[in-house]
Order: C-alpha cells, then sequence, then structure tokens
C-alpha cells in the first residue's frame, strides 16, 4: 500500500484508491507498539483473577474455543469490564488531548467544564433519590449533557475559547460538586456506599448497553479524528495564520471541543470521573512522540493502557479487597504528572 | 509555475472597527499587480488593521474586500486561500516542528479529506524551500533557528501555497538589519517572479528601498499613495511622524533616503 518513498526524512507516502496521505513512520511504529503492549496487557488482564487462566486459555477462550468454564469466566464475567477499561481510558485521554490542543494548555481538561462533577451528580442522585429510577449510567450521560449544554448556552456568543465558558464550567462543576456532598450527607450509610463509586471511578459493574454505546461512539470520534487530522493540526497555529491557510478556527475549535464532550460524557457514564487519565494519558503520549504534532491516536492508546493496567492492579494488588480504578489512577497519576511537569523544559507551550 | 498573475485585490469603501471604534472609515485601494506595495504610517494609523481587512480576518462594518471582483467575504475560505497567502504577526511555532513540516502546512488549502497528499504538493515544498534558501535547514526544529531563518520559513510556507498574492504583516519587526534584508530581498524576489505582494512595513526607509509602491496612512486615511520616489516628502514625513528631516536618492538604487532627523520644536 505504501507505494512510494516521499522524499521527507521520516515520512512515507500511502495511497489507497483515491485516498491519499503522508505518514510519519515514527508515529506509526510507536503506535503499534504501544497496541501491540495493550493487547499483551488484556491478555493478562482476562487471564488474573480468583481463577487464574494462561494467555494461552485466554485466547482460546476469547476465539470460543477450549474449557467451557473458562470461556464463560473470561466471554461472560471479565471481558465486559476489560472493554470498559479499554473504551473509557481511551475516551478519557483522547478527549483530554483535544481539549489540551484546542486550548493551547497542557492542563486543560474536559473536567474543567465541569462535565465529571454533572455526571458524579446526576448518577449519585439516581441512586439516592427514591423517586427517580432511571440506572445510574443513564442519568450520568444526562448529567454530562446538561453541563455541556449548561456551559454552551451560559456562554453564548463569546466563543468556545472565551473565558465565559470556563468560569461557566467551573461554576456548574462546583454546583454539581457541592449538591452531590448534600445528598450522600442526607441518605443512609448503606445508600451512600452504592453511590460512593459513582465519585471516585470505578470500573466495579458497568453497565453493558453503556459500554457498547461508549464503544460505538469512541470508533465514530476515532475515524473522525483519523479523517479530520490534517485539519486538527492545524490546532496548535494562531487563529490568523489558520484563516490564511482557509480555515475557520472557530470552527475547528467546535468540533474538537464537541468530540472532547462527547467523548467524556460517554466514557464519565461508564466508568464514573476518572478525569485524570485525561491528563496523564496525552502527556504520556507527548512524550513518546517526543513532542511532535497532536498525539490523537497516540493519546487513545495510552489512555486505554493506562487504565486497564490500573484496574489490573486495583483488582488484584490487595484483592479480595478492591481499590476503585479511580483512586489508584489518582494514587499513581498524580506523582507521575508532576514529575513530568517538573522535568519539562519550561519553554513548551503546550 | 502559473499563479494566475492577474488576480486582483481591492478595497471599495471599506469601513473596519473594533467594537464600536471606527479604525478605518471609507477606504479606497487597489494593489498593483505584479509589484510590492509597502503600507506606511504612525502606530495606530490603522495599517494592521487594513492588512487585516485585505486578507479577510477583520470583516468590514461596510464597504467590500473585493478579490477578482467578488466579496472576499463571499466566496470559500479554503478558494480564498488558493489565491492569497497571508503571513500574520502573530505566529506560534508549535513544538517539535521542522521547516519543511511547516512548509507542508501551506498546501492546507490544496488538500482534501481524501487527498491529503499529493506528488503535486512535493514539488511544491521542494520549490519553497529552494525559493527561500532553506534547503539546509529542512530537517531543522523551527525553535532552533535564527528570527531571521524562521522568518524565511514562514514565508515559505506562504510561497507552498502557491497564492499570485502574499499579504505580510510586519515581516521583519523583530530583525536585526541583516535578517531585515534577508527577508525583504525574497519578498522582493518573489515579486520579481510576478507575485503580487502587500506588506505593512515600519521602517521608511526600508518601505522605500524594496517597494514599488507606497500606501502612506493616517489616522484611518491612506494620505499619500505612488512610487516612493514620488510620494516621500518632507512634508509627508513631517505628516505622518511628526518630525523633519532632509531627503537624498540612495545613489545606487535611486530610492529616497532620510537624514538629518530631528525633532519638531514647537516655539
Amino acid at each position: 500500500m505504501i507505494n512510494k518513498i516521499s522524499s521527507f526524512t521520516g515520512y512515507s507516502y500511502l495511497s489507497i484508491g483515491p485516498y491519499s496521505c503522508l505518514l510519519d513512520k515514527r508515529a506509526i511504529t510507536r503506535n503499534f507498539i504501544l497496541a501491540a503492549i495493550l493487547v499483551l496487557v488484556c491478555i493478562g488482564g482476562l487471564g488474573s483473577g480468583t481463577v487464574p487462566l494462561s494467555p494461552w486459555e485466554v485466547v482460546n477462550a476469547l476465539l470460543g474455543k477450549g474449557d467451557a468454564m473458562a470461556q464463560f469466566v473470561v466471554q461472560e464475567l471479565r471481558l465486559k469490564r476489560l472493554l470498559a477499561g479499554i473504551y473509557t481510558g481511551a475516551a478519557f485521554s483522547l478527549a483530554g488531548c483535544l481539549m489540551q490542543t484546542l486550548a493551547r494548555n497542557r492542563l486543560a481538561t474536559p473536567g474543567i467544564i465541569g462535565i465529571d462533577n454533572a455526571a458524579m451528580a446526576f448518577a449519585v442522585s439516581s441512586i439516592v433519590s427514591t423517586s427517580i429510577s432511571i440506572a445510574p449510567s443513564a442519568m450520568a450521560l444526562a448529567g454530562s449533557a446538561t453541563a455541556a449544554a449548561l456551559a454552551f448556552g451560559l456562554s453564548a456568543h463569546s466563543g468556545t475559547r472565551g473565558y465565559r465558558f470556563i468560569v461557566a464550567g467551573i461554576a456548574i462543576g462546583s454546583v454539581a460538586g457541592a449538591m452531590t456532598q448534600i445528598m450522600l450527607s442526607q441518605v443512609a450509610v448503606d445508600t451512600a456506599n452504592t453511590a460512593y463509586p459513582w465519585t471516585v471511578g470505578s470500573l466495579n459493574s458497568p453497565s453493558k448497553l453503556m459500554v457498547h454505546i461508549l464503544g460505538v461512539g469512541l470508533l465514530i470520534c476515532l475515524i473522525g479524528c483519523l479523517l479530520l487530522t490534517h485539519v486538527f493540526s492545524l490546532l496548535p497555529f494562531s487563529d490568523p495564520v489558520v484563516t490564511g491557510l482557509g480555515r475557520n478556527m472557530k470552527h475547528l475549535r467546535l468540533i474538537a471541543l464537541s468530540l472532547s464532550i462527547l467523548l467524556t460524557g460517554l466514557a464519565v457514564s461508564v466508568a464514573g470521573p476518572v478525569g485524570l487519565i485525561a491528563l496523564i494519558g496525552p502527556e504520556m503520549a507527548r512524550v513518546l512522540m517526543q513532542y511532535r504534532g497532536t498525539p490523537l491516536i497516540s493519546s487513545a492508546l495510552t489512555g486505554s493502557l493506562i487504565m486497564v493496567v490500573a484496574d489490573i492492579a486495583g483488582r488484584t494488588a490487595f484483592s479480595p479487597v478492591e481499590i476503585p480504578v479511580g483512586i489508584l489512577t489518582s494514587i499513581v497519576g498524580g506523582p507521575y504528572l508532576i514529575w513530568v511537569l517538573i522535568r519539562q523544559d519550561t519553554n513548551r507551550s503546550l | 509555475m502559473d499563479l494566475g498573475m492577474s488576480t486582483v485585490l481591492s478595497a471599495n469603501n471599506l469601513t473596519l472597527q473594533h467594537g464600536k471604534t471606527t479604525i478605518i472609515e471609507l477606504l479606497n485601494l487597489a494593489l498593483p499587480i505584479g509589484k510590492v506595495t509597502a503600507i506606511v504610517g504612525p502606530n495606530g494609523c490603522g495599517k494592521s488593521t487594513l492588512l487585516h481587512g485585505l486578507s479577510r480576518i477583520h470583516a468590514p462594518t461596510n464597504g467590500y474586500v473585493l478579490l477578482d471582483g467578488k466579496d472576499i467575504h463571499k466566496q470559500p475560505s479554503r478558494e480564498v486561500a488558493r489565491r492569497l497567502a497571508l503571513l500574520p504577526q502573530d505566529t506560534i511555532s508549535p513544538d517539535g516542528m521542522t521547516v519543511s513540516e511547516l512548509i507542508r502546512f501551506g498546501r492546507h488549502p490544496h488538500q482534501g479529506t481524501m487527498k491529503q497528499w499529493s506528488m503535486s504538493d512535493e514539488e511544491a515544498i521542494s520549490y519553497a524551500l529552494n525559493a527561500a534558501n532553506l534547503n539546509e535547514l529542512e530537517n531543522r526544529l523551527l525553535d532552533t533557528l535564527s528570527g531571521g531563518q524562521r522568518q524565511r520559513a514562514w514565508i515559505a510556507m506562504t510561497i507552498a501555497q502557491e497564492t499570485p498574492l502574499l499579504l505580510l504583516d510586519e515581516p521583519t519587526s523583530a530583525l536585526d538589519l541583516g535578517h531585515q534584508v534577508e527577508v525583504f530581498e525574497l519578498i522582493k524576489a518573489l515579486s520579481n517572479k510576478g507575485k503580487t505582494v502587500a506588506m505593512v512595513v515600519h521602517d521608511l526607509p526600508s518601505a522605500c528601498r524594496y517597494a514599488d509602491h507606497i500606501v502612506a496612512m493616517k489616522g484611518g486615511k491612506i494620505i499619500a499613495e505612488g512610487p516612493p520616489k514620488e510620494v516621500i516628502t518632507k512634508e509627508l514625513v513631517l505628516e505622518l511622524y511628526g518630525i523633519e528631516c532632509d531627503l537624498l536618492l540612495d545613489p545606487t538604487t535611486q530610492t529616497p533616503i532620510l537624514i538629518n532627523i530631528r525633532r519638531v520644536r514647537n516655539g
């Protein structure tokens, strides 16, 4: 398929039918290695637990062969959780990468506009309330949509990069956070315990339907990102440069922001707020890509990897006690992030 | 390379506002084809705003900017970008970008979702690298270049855009004399190949030296326009900048140079 070596060092020219593009060979290689590591970790993860399985047994069980017990454990018990981890990790991280690129700030995450908190508040409300009988995950989705709509609504006409948008988001997030606390303090301890995973982020019992919805949403967003790679690559430039090249920066930002919000909303409704992935995933991807370009695909891969590893560690390290994935990513991710930021030369803009 | 050299850019009763403040009112201008036009004037005279207006960054409150006789804002931006390239003042060089990667972005208006790269892109980029004399710096990171080299890389990006028109906003503002000459000579060479160039320039002698056409602005209006030799007078310099000076003709280029510059003494 790669039919011509480009004259540019480090790039290959790819042409399939009407589609043609230039490929960064280094990025492709590194993404393949990342994907390979992810596959290995997933096989390891499917094999670990109270019924340990060898990698060979796992692969067989996935293919529908071998021991019926192993097939049941892998396909019915562990696969859903693993997929939830892969999808949410990729979604959070990709959303974070988009947000940081469009805000030109390495510390921007979709959480800044209150999506996580709103999802959390809505999910908790569905658990603690007796009148609402909608599943917490559906409520979480409704929460993120509400937060996004409010942030857009309150900052209407001031653009998606204006301070109003961020201030509105912070306000929404803090109100939602406070509401969650009020709700939790007003109910019986058992109910509060049930709601607890929604406040820290957990892959303990993801809703199967939501996992599928997230999977489809993620696939659409990934394809969108691939098709729009050449357009998104303009995001780091200043507005007049983008105009000069014939694109409207406002439209670009709106597309990137919408994708970011959609991904976060879907991911939060599966796993609750594991927002730190949106910071660590892209940062790790940038380090791997040596700060070249906008590593969207790499971010998705690193996000999945972090999430899956954190979940495996959380459920096996202190077994039978499970540590929610959100707590584990915070404990490990926080220091990692600080290390990366300190180590980084100060002249990087992103 | 055929760039469709007859492309015309003009302003028709152009009024530009920042919020409620009118910066430019009822301005008329047509850029001479294949020539270098320098827009000069004191700080705050609206020369950058005019360039923003001409390059469709700043939408007019009244009047039109016409590209080939049609309102520039009524034409698809990508189509405009194939005829008009812009080098704004506030360029940010994204991290970890090499010279050839930057130049590649000049091809953006010629690419589509499916056809993200083609051999004509490759030709345009090697042409741009050559024209801007950047062959040896092709794989260098932008942050490791000198100011002049980096500015040449940005101009090379606009060359790769293959447009008959090029607008530059203070292309030499942060450069020392040597780098200024480097950039101006590149711009002059582009115009000699038929490109229509308009640039905002702070330095009047440089404008006289490198431009074929001077547009002198004050208070949002064009107060003088024409070839440097005819336009630049002691009176004009006094009106523009409030300074007294004498004029000489540069013996080699026959362009006006300012000497004996002094502040006007009141009383």
